[in-house]
């Protein structure tokens, strides 16, 4: 299981600035017809990145500058509405191994946690400030390391919150839920035997 | 002892295991699946070599990609009618039963669910779809997840997830004429925010609950996502009794009066402890529109647009962001603007009780559809459409110039080939009016109630459906 333990990670940011950023604008609807989430990474804010070509200047998805980053820095309810795996899928295999916000839809922050990918909260401030540093030098380093507790960016630490719950089971390679929930197979069977609308219907 | 939530009661019903502190292991009573969100799940399992635990408590239906047009297989759009059989092909497979267009029962998953009388106070239900907790509106446990899950409910019938807080919603008084519960929903998502409900499952209760038909119930509890609220419910009452009997899906004649002991013994206690607590006066609310790129971006008819952030409890980019889009200007009039579309359909409000409304409103004076707009009727479900055919209501709206469509998820999405195209303008009734939502990136949706739509589609523009039908008190 070595390989699904998420620890440490390091490299460079790429902000993405805005509230209420949905899954319909992070993975457009009819990129949602491939039947494998292989390509995904290549259709990650399609629409948003013609939008902002028609405006005269690059998303920072295809902005040079923020080629080769592997954390994403946004704002609050990152990822809200649809319940579409193919947005943190396509997000993750565009490259981005780390998300850091203020706030994160629930259903995105699980289907994250559910492929490896934490989603870190911060406050609004830091969310900011760390946005701020990275577009003003896009060099700028970032480091994590989860077992430590240690978030930092241009040397600087930032403190930050993830359940000590979900950051033992990505320093563990234990996040893929699938064997866990196996394991309890009596107990399902059991549950299945007691739950009073299913009884009639064995 | 203090008393218990129905959310509390069902989830620690359901409970199999505690997996890590505040990580349960929770047991999925019912399991709906669709084409858009199972491919993969099932490519999972394949790989893995898993099989389907209980292929007995999985129900699938296909809605997402489908036309409402040319219905024919093979379907013109290769990726589509590869999405269908592999649906298809793996359903077959797993043994699971299918509501398919073959034989009648196929549906946008929330419609078909409570038709079946599959959905049943106190059970747990999962679907890879954000909009599962229409599902609550029969005091179920029922909320989206991601395909990773669904391949987990799939190996399991259980998933990993934590407990919510509840947030119990009073609606109190009387709704006034022209006023429904798409209005009631827009209502609260303006209220609490569309970030309000983070953490929370929301209880929905009060007089206009009471009232309120499932239909109704359904309608509210459909948008819960768009307040952030993962889960939404109604607790179960004699009118989720009536609904729920001589479905195929419900308990037998033999099997009803134990199934309704237990119904009754998971409703909220009176004095079940709430994380929150919110009030509302039914009198307040009036026809909802949405004017932005969220759900909380929206206005009473009668008001003029945010003339500027702080108005619309927005920040700045934010604000210019949705205006922009929308091509609208702070502080202008919406009555007036001019519609391009008018989609009548989506699992929010697509059963036959919204039709029929439809049906009355242009009745009154034989409205027509307005010169230059297109109108599309699209039912919920095959069953849905039949019985607006038996009722005549499929006739008059056709007279009056509405498209009739086969059952799908249809505008609502871009996934299929009802689509916007460039920067039309659409009253919709369906539930998200995001960037691009309706397949084209410069598409632009503004979501309200079935009568609101009505109104926009015999006029041509936004117009308060009181003024144009005469609803009185
Ligand atoms: S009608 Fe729209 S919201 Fe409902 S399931 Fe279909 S796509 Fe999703």
């Amino acid at each position: 299981m070595s390989s699904l333990i998420v620890n440490q990670i390091s490299g460079r940011g790429l902000p993405l600035i805005g509230d209420d950023i949905d899954t319909d604008r992070i993975m457009p609807a009819r990129y949602l017809k491939e039947l494998t989430f292989s390509n995904l990474g290549k259709y990650v804010f399609a629409d948003e990145i013609i939008a902002a070509e028609k405006k005269g200047f690059a998303h920072p998805f295809v902005a040079p500058l923020f080629q080769g980053a592997n954390f994403l820095i946004v704002n609050s309810n990152f990822g809200c509405g649809s319940s579409r795996e193919h947005a943190p899928q396509g997000i993750k295999r565009w490259g981005i191994d780390c998300i850091i916000g203020i706030s994160f839809s629930e259903i995105f922050f699980s289907n994250c946690y559910s492929i490896g990918l934490p989603c870190l909260t911060v406050t609004p401030q830091i969310a900011e400030e760390i946005q701020t540093i990275i577009a003003a030098k896009t060099e700028t380093q970032i480091s994590l390391d989860l077992t430590a507790g240690k978030l930092i960016v241009a040397g600087q630490a930032y403190p930050y919150l993830l359940d000590p719950g979900l950051q033992s089971a990505f320093t563990t390679g234990n996040w893929d839920q699938t064997k866990g929930l196996l394991d309890n197979e009596k107990l399902i069977a059991k549950k299945r035997q007691e739950l009073p609308y299913l009884i009639s219907n064995l | 002892m203090m008393g218990k939530t129905l959310y509390s009661k069902v989830f620690d019903l359901h409970t199999v295991s505690e997996l890590k502190p505040g990580v349960f292991q929770l047991f999925i009573g019912l399991h709906l699946i669709h084409e858009v969100t199972t491919p993969q799940a099932f490519a999972m399992l394949e790989e893995r070599g898993l099989g389907v635990k209980y292929p007995e408590l999985t129900f699938a239906t296909i809605d997402h990609i489908i036309p409402t047009k040319h219905t024919q297989r093979p379907f013109l759009d290769i990726l589509s009618e590869d999405m269908a059989s592999e649906l298809e092909r793996n359903v077959k497979k797993a043994g699971i039963r299918y509501f398919s267009p073959q034989n009648g029962e196929q549906g946008i998953v929330h419609v078909i669910g409570p038709e079946q009388g599959l959905t049943q106070p106190g059970i747990t239900i999962c679907c890879g779809d954000s909009h599962t907790a229409t599902h609550g509106a029969f005091g179920a446990i029922a909320f989206g997840i991601g395909t990773s899950q669904v391949r987990d409910v799939l190996a399991t019938q259980t998933l990993a997830t934590q407990k919510l807080k509840v947030r119990r919603i009073n609606v109190n008084g009387k709704l006034a004429p022209g006023v429904y519960a798409k209005d009631v929903i827009l209502y609260i998502i303006n209220k609490l925010g569309a970030n309000g409900g983070g953490g929370y499952a929301y209880e929905y209760g009060g007089e206009v609950f009471d009232r309120f038909t499932m239909e109704e119930r359904m309608t509210v509890c459909n948008m819960s996502i768009e307040g952030s609220a993962r889960c939404g419910y109604v607790n179960p009452d004699q009118i989720t009794y009536d609904f729920i009997k001589g479905r195929p899906y419900s308990p037998k004649e033999s099997e009803w009066d134990a199934r309704l002991k237990y119904w009754e013994s998971i409703k909220s206690d009176p004095d079940a402890i709430y994380d929150d607590v919110v009030n509302y006066r039914a009198e307040d609310i009036a026809p909802m529109v949405t004017w932005g790129i969220g759900l909380d971006q929206s206005i009473s008819i009668d008001s003029k647009l945010p003339a500027n952030p702080e108005e619309a409890k927005m920040n700045l980019a934010g604000f210019t962001e949705a205006m922009e889009y929308m091509q609208f200007q702070p502080g202008e009039k919406i009555t007036g603007k001019k519609i391009d579309l008018a989609f009548l359909g989506s699992c929010t409000n697509a059963r036959v009780s919204d039709f029929k409304l439809v049906a009355e409103l242009i009745s009154q004076n034989n409205f027509k559809v307005a010169k230059g707009v297109q109108a599309l009727v699209v039912p919920g479900s095959q069953k849905v459409k039949v019985e607006l055919e038996k009722l005549g209501i499929l006739a008059t709206l056709a007279n009056a110039g509405f498209e009739i469509r086969e059952p799908g998820c249809s505008m609502c999405l871009g996934m299929n080939p009802d689509q916007l195209v460039g920067d039309q303008l659409c009253a919709s009734t369906s539930n998200r009016n995001y960037k691009g939502r309706m397949g084209s990136p410069t598409g632009r949706t503004l979501i309200m109630s079935p009568a609101m739509v009505t109104a926009a589609a015999v006029t041509g523009e936004i117009q308060d459906c009181r003024n144009i039908f005469n609803i009185k008190n």
